[in-house]
């Protein structure tokens, strides 16, 4: 592995987090070295599976935030509302 | 023609001169977030959905009492608020939440992401629960981490700042985390096509 190029420097190019002449230099690693790019792609499939786990809240909290949220509206904002 | 959306401090502001719509506005943008970041750390629907309510609370009345002053940066301060009530819950207590053995996790033996002939949304929500299964057997240090990047949107010097240690422990976690998703997946012998 290129010796210049730690895995933390993998994870912050990763996430778009490293400066532009790093991301230069990241980039060549990977596209030089085959265990850089085995491990970088193999972070990279991870990291795009996470964005797929959102849920959604019940229903039935949300109706109960927004009628705590009327219900205790200052009076004053109640009436211009 | 379509209008451009308002942002976020637009619509607490909106909120704070009475116009309660804009709450609404502001949970249907954010609540798949903040509702699974406290799911993933809690892993008890019913339990995020009460902290999901009690975090939304403590926004309301924090914006109403002139206390909001983070501009642009509205995600992050829920997911703060919601990560704190999530930690009182577990000191309450008296424990924090362990990485538990896969071995007998029954998830994974009912999946068939393979099947084809599956409706797209019965696939996307199977992509879902397991994704989800996979970052809840993540030590909780690592899934504190994936939470603060993914969905606060959180850099790792803010997500270090916040969890009291150096960027380079945060981006430890973060690869470790991204290892054991891909770990498991094989272990699993999981096919999840997206």
């Amino acid at each position: 592995m290129n010796k210049s190029i730690t895995l933390n420097h993998l994870v912050l190019y990763l996430y778009n987090e490293t400066e532009l002449t790093e991301s230069v230099m990241v980039q060549q690693a990977i596209d030089h070295d085959e265990e850089i790019a085995e491990e970088f792609y193999s972070m990279a499939a991870a990291r795009d599976l996470i964005d797929h786990s959102l849920m959604h809240a019940a229903k039935s909290s949300i109706n109960s935030i927004l009628c705590y949220a009327m219900l205790t509206a200052p009076l004053h904002k109640k009436a211009t509302a | 023609m379509c209008k451009d959306p308002r942002n976020d401090q637009e619509l607490v502001s909106e909120f704070l001169k009475g116009n309660e719509d804009t709450l609404q506005e502001l949970i249907v943008r954010h609540e798949r977030k903040i509702f699974t970041s406290i799911y993933l750390l809690v892993k008890d629907r019913d339990l995020a959905n009460d902290i999901f309510q009690e975090t939304f609370i403590k926004v309301i009345k924090t914006l109403r009492s002139g206390n909001y002053n983070e501009e642009g940066k509205f995600l992050s301060w829920i997911l703060r608020i919601s990560h704190n009530l999530v930690i009182d819950h577990f000191r309450s207590l008296k424990r924090m939440p362990m990485v538990y053995d896969t071995d007998e996790y029954s998830v994974f033996d009912t999946i068939q992401l393979e099947d084809k002939n599956i409706e797209d949304k019965m696939i996307a929500d199977q992509i879902q629960s397991t994704v989800r299964a996979l970052i809840e057997q993540l030590p909780y240090d690592q899934r504190e981490v994936v939470i603060m990047r993914h969905f606060a949107n959180m850099s790792f010097k803010e997500i270090a700042d916040a969890t009291g240690v150096s960027i380079n422990t945060s981006l430890g976690r973060m690869r470790y985390a991204l290892i054991n998703l891909r770990k498991l997946i094989h272990e699993k012998q999981l096919v999840i096509s997206m």
